[in-house]
């Protein structure tokens, strides 16, 4: 049940202009009023609920842009193997899971063989070892490659005439299934999930998203090693989720999303690849694989009339870039598109765009593209010694530039892209405002915006929320302290107190 | 007469009647084992290493003698008196004189290399009702488990083999209607086939379905895209390129037997002498008019912008279809021109047998003869030159 609150003793930053309210009032699902020092007072006798936020900062609810939302749910409900270092780890993880849940099937997720001490994947007389009981299915980190047990192999429709299947000496399938035949598999495994358990999964992580302060969403869901049932499934569930999820259907079938009525369309459409799998492409070769510029996925001819049609059919279209020969790719399409047309205002967008250069930026603040990003990137592989400088040499100081693209005039909306990073909004504040380039570093304002109010101009949602503004919805995030006087180093320690969502409160740790 | 049929899961019945339920999981696997070595002997110590893998000798012996046992009470004698097992005192076999059938046995016995009828073809492929013993595993035989396994790897490349079989005969008896379905059915099998995807739209395009033809080429492009985010091969890009195009063509093409049966061009060219490149330049420019350019135009967009040093037209094009971008060409040395000419036919020539035809030969100019002596010496059997 709603009832009317009453939020006090806050720093509320309304992300609209500069101005710090004391205090806010909520009525239904709407903000009714917001001010400074006791004028609070008049609203106590209406009010259903008071909150005391004890100075902490008020903000509006986060919004992440780029989101994995029913693989994330399926695989928190799934054998995280990504800290396995040997066979005999994932044996152990394994035997663990099947003596929990006796004749559950078992799925695994996150196994990456060069964290192996065999550096190779285990094959299916590994896993037998430890399970035969059950099937156990296991997914790769990227979900390039499947490993399956003996029992797997026999109960799931393996298409064994495909691309992809390994076979050992006796040319019986070892169980590791890469490329095509991974693809048919995995489509098959995951269609044959029922939408019941879709949406319990789902509705069980929205519980750890809310505490995250998430009031919003936007959900890239089908397409390429995702399935396209998710996206039907949250086409369908959106409006019975506790939070916002605003659906990016990542398919290139403009009718089909047109006949859903779906104002936009893409989300991981794939330009390229990653750095971590070498396949983003780049104008210059990898620093560790020399002869290697990562490649494209479509020629620009295939993508000048992809992105000519969806600028005619008017949709918003988000194209997933990361190299910065994808970068150009996409905006000579866009460029062409918008020559073709003139069809300017659909905040079409960039997902990722790690590695821009000025160049780039500049053209694409002149189209009005948006780039949604993903700061933690920079957290968990940026910086000397990790990942990005292992993959691109020198040029890891040129990734994820925030501060220029900002200058540049071009905005940014920060995503998780959950779960291949936590879905933690204050880690993509904290990462944003401590790049491991100092010259890339944002303020503090500025990486709040990119989750709120430069979210809701993502999805041409900045009418009803991003911003703490009477009328609006009343999607709010209460922090522990002031985030304004925190110590930037510690931002990531700032933890959420309470989460209202159109009114209601979600998550409340305030005693 | 007894009936086993493995494929889907697995049934046993006996003049229409189901004797499955007689039997438990153990003796089925048993009777599986007998089949798939119907045409020799298993020694009794094999099978129990297959079936009892963990249980000490006596206790497996005794096991496979009940079991054996229990088989013989089961399975009743045939018309003629003979029993289904024969069993001695160290193996046993599948009698080859009882009658009886199974599908198993029956693919295994067709021979993929042999002349068949589309009748026969047809009841092979209807034997196909689900996986090689769906549904089935047994714990702890390992041996026995990988036997259902390579099996069924084997079932579903036989499934293919006879597939395919039944549409090239279909094709050669102009029975398209019929070789579409199950080339529908191939598909679903193998959905990224892009041999069996351009037999599909051959078959709309050759019985006049442009309309379908089209439809289904976005359909296959668009799984291909979204499964696997690649575009369908240049083959197939032509061919629905070809139909896009040529709205009123479609039932004049002759049925495509292969798909590596590549469309015939010929062009003519000019020779002028004393202007380098002029014959390479006129190459270029006729191929642009009649063949597809938007093909020729997915060459690398560096080798085209060299080639366009010679011929702007080539240019033009780019700029027209591709990219709309401005760029400065600039003065190409030679060697570039040349390797460019060259891939730009190379490209053409893996979806067309070109025919250039040169006119006053004897009028060439000195960097063309050149050109055309490495073609003559190392152009694929796809560009003939004559004069």
């Amino acid at each position: 049940m709603k009832r009317n609150l009453l939020i006090i003793n806050a720093r509320c930053l309304s992300m609209a202009d500069d101005t710090i309210y004391h205090w806010l009032a909520i009525r239904d699902q709407n903000i009714s009023a917001m001010g400074q020092g006791d004028g609070y007072k008049k609203y106590l006798k209406q009010a259903g609920a008071v909150i005391d936020a004890r100075g902490g900062t008020v903000l509006p609810g986060f919004i992440d842009s780029h989101f994995h939302l029913v693989q994330a749910a399926l695989n928190s409900r799934s054998l995280d193997l990504s800290k396995a270092r040997s066979f005999r780890d994932i044996g152990t993880l394994v035997s663990a899971a099947a003596k929990a849940s006796p004749k559950k099937n078992i799925r695994g997720i996150g196994l990456d063989a060069q964290n192996l001490k065999e550096g190779r994947f285990p094959d299916r007389t590994v896993i037998d070892q430890y399970c035969k009981d059950v099937p156990v299915f296991i997914n790769s980190v990227e979900y390039q490659t499947s490993v399956l047990n003996t029992y797997a192999l026999l109960y799931y429709k393996i298409p064994f005439t495909l691309d992809g299947i390994e076979f050992d000496e006796n040319q019986v399938p070892t169980g590791i299934i890469t490329h095509y035949a991974n693809v048919l598999l995995r489509e098959n495994v995951l269609r044959s999930i029922p939408n019941a358990v879709r949406m319990e999964a789902v509705n069980e992580f929205l519980e750890s998203v809310v505490k995250k302060g998430i009031t919003t969403v936007n959900a890239m869901e089908g397409g390429r090693l995702y399935c396209d049932k998710d996206a039907e499934f949250v086409y369908e569930a959106t409006d019975k989720l506790a939070i916002d999820v605003t659906l990016f259907y990542s398919t290139m079938d403009i009718n089909k999303v047109k006949e859903m009525q779906l104002k936009r369309i893409g989300g991981c459409l794939y330009v390229d690849g990653t750095f971590g799998a070498r396949t983003a492409a780049l104008s210059f070769e990898y620093n560790d694989c020399t002869g290697n510029m990562g490649g494209l996925n479509f020629t620009q001819e295939e993508l000048n009339q992809f992105v000519l049609e969806c600028y005619v059919k008017k949709l918003q279209l988000a194209l997933y870039t990361i190299g910065d020969r994808a970068i150009e790719q996409a905006l000579v399409a866009h460029e062409y598109a918008l020559d073709k047309t003139g069809n300017t205002g659909l905040r079409h967008r960039l997902e990722h765009v790690e590695l821009p250069t000025l160049d780039q930026i500049r053209r694409a603040k002149k189209l009005g593209l948006v780039f949604s990003m993903s700061p933690t990137y920079e957290y968990i592989w940026g910086g000397p010694g990790k990942l990005y400088h292992e993959r691109l040499g020198e040029n890891y100081k040129r990734t994820n530039p925030f501060d220029q693209i900002i200058g540049e005039g071009v905005v940014i909306c920060g995503g998780s892209d959950c779960d291949v990073t936590p879905a933690d909004p204050l880690l993509g504040i904290h990462a944003a405002v401590n790049h491991p380039v100092e010259a890339h570093r944002v303020p503090v304002y500025e990486a709040l915006k990119m989750f709120t109010c430069n979210g809701a101009y993502g999805i041409f949602e900045e009418d009803k929320k991003g911003t703490l503004e009477v009328g609006k919805l009343a999607d709010i995030v209460i922090l522990d302290s002031d985030i304004l006087a925190t110590a930037k180093e510690k931002i990531k320690d700032i933890k959420v107190m309470a989460t209202i969502k159109s009114g209601r409160i979600l998550h409340n740790k305030i005693t | 007469m007894l009936s086993i049929n493995m494929f889907g899961q697995m049934s046993i019945s006996y003049n229409g009647a189901s004797i499955a339920a007689k039997l438990s999981k153990k003796l089925m696997a048993l009777i599986c084992l007998l089949v798939l070595n119907a045409h020799r002997e298993m020694s009794r110590e094999k099978i129990t290493a297959y079936l009892w893998p963990d249980s000490d000798e006596e206790s497996a012996r005794y096991n496979l003698r009940y079991n054996l046992w229990v088989l013989k009470k089961v399975i009743p004698l045939d018309t003629n008196g003979q029993s289904f097992v024969l069993i001695t005192k160290d193996s046993c076999r599948i009698n080859k004189r009882y009658r009886f059938q199974c599908d198993k046995l029956r693919i295994d016995e067709f021979d993929v290399q042999g002349k068949s009828a589309v009748e026969e073809l047809i009841q092979l492929k209807e034997l196909f009702k689900g996986e090689f013993l769906e549904g089935f595993y047994l714990k702890n035989c390992d041996e026995f488990n990988e036997i259902i396994l390579f099996e069924r790897v084997v079932c579903q490349t036989r499934q293919i083999e006879i597939m395919k079989k039944l549409i090239n005969l279909y094709e050669e008896a102009h029975r398209y209607e019929e070789e579409l379905q199950v080339l529908h059915e191939m598909m679903a099998l193998e959905p990224y086939n892009e041999n069996f995807a351009y037999r599909i739209l051959n078959i709309y395009k050759n019985t006049g379905n442009r309309a379908a033809a089209i439809n289904y080429y976005k359909k296959f492009e668009g799984k291909l895209r979204r499964d696997l985010n690649i575009a369908p091969n240049n083959e197939l890009k032509l061919l629905c390129r070809t139909l896009a195009e040529d709205p009123g063509g479609a039932r004049e093409e002759p049925v495509c037997r292969s798909k590596t049966e590549k469309k015939k061009l010929t062009i003519e060219s000019r020779c002028m002498k004393d202007v380098d490149y002029f014959w390479a330049a006129d190459v270029v420019g006729a191929l642009l008019r009649k063949a597809d350019q938007k093909y020729l135009l997915e060459l690398d967009p560096h080798y085209i912008l060299d080639l366009s040093y010679i011929q702007n037209e080539l240019l033009l094009s780019y700029e027209k279809i591709v990219s709309r971008e401005h760029r400065d060409v600039g003065e190409v040395p030679a060697v570039r021109i040349v390797n460019a000419f060259l891939e730009f036919l190379n490209h053409a020539s893996a979806v067309y047998q070109i025919h250039i035809h040169v006119l006053n030969r004897s009028d060439m100019d000195t960097p063309s003869i050149t050109i055309l002596k490495h073609l003559k010496a190392c152009a694929s059997g796809s560009i003939a030159i004559s004069w």
